[in-house]
C-alpha cells in the first residue's frame, strides 16, 4: 500500500467516522420548538385564567348589587326588618294577601221521563270563583282582614233547563263576600259588609268529602230543570222549586258577631238589611279519632220575606276513624202566607273516605231527602242520590261523579221523576 | 214513612255524635265546609294554596 492509498484511506475512515457521529440538526430542533409552543401556550391560558378570574370577580359583585336592589323592593322596611315575601310591596311585615280562586266545570245529562238532555255546566254546589283575602296583625291578639269573593257561573246546573240549554251566565260576576273584619282571640270576630249571615251554612255541615256533587241541597245538581207531566209537555215546576235545604239566611249585607270558641261551640249573630236577624250555635271538636261538627240556627226573616215568619235548621256530621261517616240535616219554615202549611226538609247521607289510590283520597257516599211543601201545600219531594270524589292531591284538582233520582208527588198533577247525572272537575289554582 | 226513616237515621247520628263527644277527650277542630275553596295545594299556587302577593 502506497502512503496515497494510506491517506486516502484515512480520510475514507474519517468521512466515514464523521457520518456516523453525525446528529442532524433536524433531530433536536423539533423538541424544542414543542416546548415553546408549550411554554407559549401555558403562558396564554394563565393570562386566560386570570382575565376570567377577573370576569368572575366582576359577575359576583354584580349579583350581590342585583340581591341588595331586589329585597329593598319587596321590603322597604328600615332597620334590618325580615323582609316580606310575596311579589308585590309592603312597609308592613305583619300584612298578608293573597288571590286565590277555583274553576268548577262539569257535564250534566238528564232524563225526565220524556226525553234526555246534556248540558255543559258550571256546577252551583262550589261555583266557579276567585277571592282577593288579605289580613294584618294588628296586636298580638287582633286580626283585621278584608275578603273580596266573586262568583262567575256560566251555565251554572241551577239555570240550566231543557228550554235553555246555553249562554246562561256569560260574564256577569256575583257577590259572594264583600268583607271586613276584626278578630280576637279573647273577644271573638265581628264582621261588616257583604258575607255569610249567622244562619249561614247551618244546614250544610258534612265531613263526607262528597258535598261537592251532592250534599243537603239536593236540588244544586240540577236546579233549573223542569219537571215533564205525565202528559207529555214540559211544566213550569222546577226541581230548584220543590227542594231547598232551607240554609238560613244565606249571604247578604250584614253585621255578625261570632264569639270565641268555648269548648267547642260558639255562638253568633247578626242583623241582616231589611231588618231580619238571625243566631246560631255551632259546635266542633276531635274526640280521639273521630270528628264531629253540628250546628242549629234560628232565623227570623218576616221583614224581609213574603212568605216565611222565621226558619229553624240544623245538621251534624260525624267522621270516625276509619274513614265512615254520617251526616244529617233537617229545616222548617213558619209560613206567613195564611191557609200554607209550613214547609220542611229531612236528609241523611253515609259515606265512606279512604285511599286506595296514591294520589288523594276517594269519598263515597249515599243520601236520601224529604222535603215537603216547599213549592206548594201537599208537595212531598224526594230525592236519593249515589257520590264519588276522588282527589288530586299534587294537582289540586277533585274529580267527581254523582247520580241524583228526583221524585214529586204533588196533588192533581202527575209528574215524571227526573235522573241526573254530573260529572266534572275542580280545579284550585 | 220515609220521615220516619229520616228521623231514625238523624236521632242515631246525633246519638253517635253524642257518644262519641262524650267517651273521649275533646281536641280543637275548626270545621271547614267542603263548597268553599278548600286548603291545601293549589294547581299553579303549590303548597300556598293561592297567589301570595305580600306575606307568607
Amino acid at each position: 500500500m502506497t502512503g496515497h492509498h494510506t491517506r486516502a484511506a484515512t480520510l475514507a475512515g474519517f468521512a466515514i467516522a464523521s457520518l456516523c457521529m453525525f446528529k442532524p440538526a433536524y433531530a433536536e430542533q423539533p423538541d424544542a420548538t414543542a416546548i415553546a409552543t408549550l411554554k407559549k401556550l401555558i403562558a396564554s391560558q394563565q393570562a386566560q385564567i386570570a382575565a376570567q378570574a377577573e370576569a368572575i370577580k366582576a359577575l359576583s359583585a354584580k349579583v350581590d348589587q342585583l340581591a341588595a336592589v331586589k329585597v329593598r323592593a319587596v321590603s322597604p322596611a328600615a332597620g334590618g326588618a325580615p323582609a316580606n315575601k310575596g311579589v308585590l310591596a309592603s312597609g308592613n311585615d305583619k300584612v298578608s294577601a293573597r288571590v286565590y280562586g277555583q274553576v268548577n266545570r262539569g257535564i250534566l245529562a238528564i232524563d225526565d221521563g220524556q226525553g234526555q238532555d246534556t248540558f255543559f255546566v258550571d256546577n252551583d254546589a262550589s261555583s266557579t270563583r276567585v277571592g282577593f283575602a288579605g289580613h294584618v296583625k294588628a296586636t298580638d291578639d287582633v286580626t283585621i282582614g278584608t275578603l273580596i269573593e266573586v262568583q262567575m257561573e256560566s251555565n251554572s246546573t241551577a239555570s240550566v233547563s231543557q228550554t235553555s240549554d246555553r249562554g246562561l251566565g256569560g260574564l256577569s260576576f256575583a257577590e259572594r263576600h264583600l268583607d271586613l273584619y276584626a278578630k280576637s282571640n279573647t273577644f271573638g270576630k265581628l264582621s261588616l259588609g257583604q258575607g255569610s249571615t249567622a244562619s249561614d251554612g247551618v244546614s250544610e255541615i258534612d265531613f263526607s268529602g262528597t258535598a261537592l256533587v251532592g250534599y243537603s241541597a239536593v236540588n244544586d245538581m240540577a236546579g233549573g230543570i223542569l219537571f215533564s207531566t205525565s202528559a207529555g209537555p214540559l211544566s213550569t215546576i222546577t226541581v230548584g222549586g220543590v227542594f231547598s235545604n232551607m240554609d238560613g239566611l244565606g249571604r247578604d249585607d250584614r253585621i255578625r258577631y261570632d264569639t270565641p270558641s268555648f269548648a267547642g261551640f260558639s255562638l253568633s249573630g247578626s242583623l241582616v238589611a231589611g231588618g231580619a236577624a238571625d243566631a246560631a250555635l255551632r259546635y266542633s271538636g276531635k274526640h280521639g279519632g273521630t270528628k264531629v261538627a253540628a250546628g242549629i240556627a234560628f232565623a227570623n226573616q218576616s221583614s224581609i220575606s213574603s212568605t216565611t215568619n222565621n226558619t229553624v235548621n240544623g245538621s251534624a256530621s260525624v267522621l270516625f276513624g276509619n274513614g265512615f261517616n254520617a251526616t244529617v240535616a233537617a229545616g222548617r219554615r213558619e209560613s206567613s202566607a195564611s191557609g200554607r202549611d209550613d214547609p220542611m226538609f229531612y236528609y241523611g247521607k253515609l259515606g265512606y273516605r279512604a285511599n286506595p289510590l296514591p294520589v288523594g283520597v276517594t269519598a263515597f257516599s249515599v243520601d236520601i231527602g224529604q222535603y215537603d211543601d216547599i213549592a206548594a201545600n201537599g208537595d212531598e219531594a224526594l230525592a236519593v242520590g249515589l257520590q264519588l270524589v276522588q282527589n288530586l292531591d299534587r294537582f289540586g284538582t277533585e274529580l267527581y261523579l254523582g247520580y241524583r233520582h228526583y221524585s214529586l208527588d204533588r196533588t192533581a198533577t202527575n209528574v215524571e221523576d227526573i235522573n241526573a247525572l254530573l260529572t266534572g272537575a275542580r280545579v284550585k289554582f | 214513612m220515609q220521615s220516619n226513616t229520616l228521623r231514625r237515621l238523624l236521632l242515631v247520628t246525633v246519638l253517635a255524635a253524642l257518644t262519641a263527644t262524650a267517651c273521649a277527650k275533646r281536641e280543637p277542630l275548626e270545621y271547614r265546609s267542603d263548597l268553599e275553596v278548600r286548603p291545601g295545594t293549589g294547581l299553579f299556587s303549590g303548597d300556598k294554596g293561592g297567589l301570595v302577593l305580600i306575606g307568607d
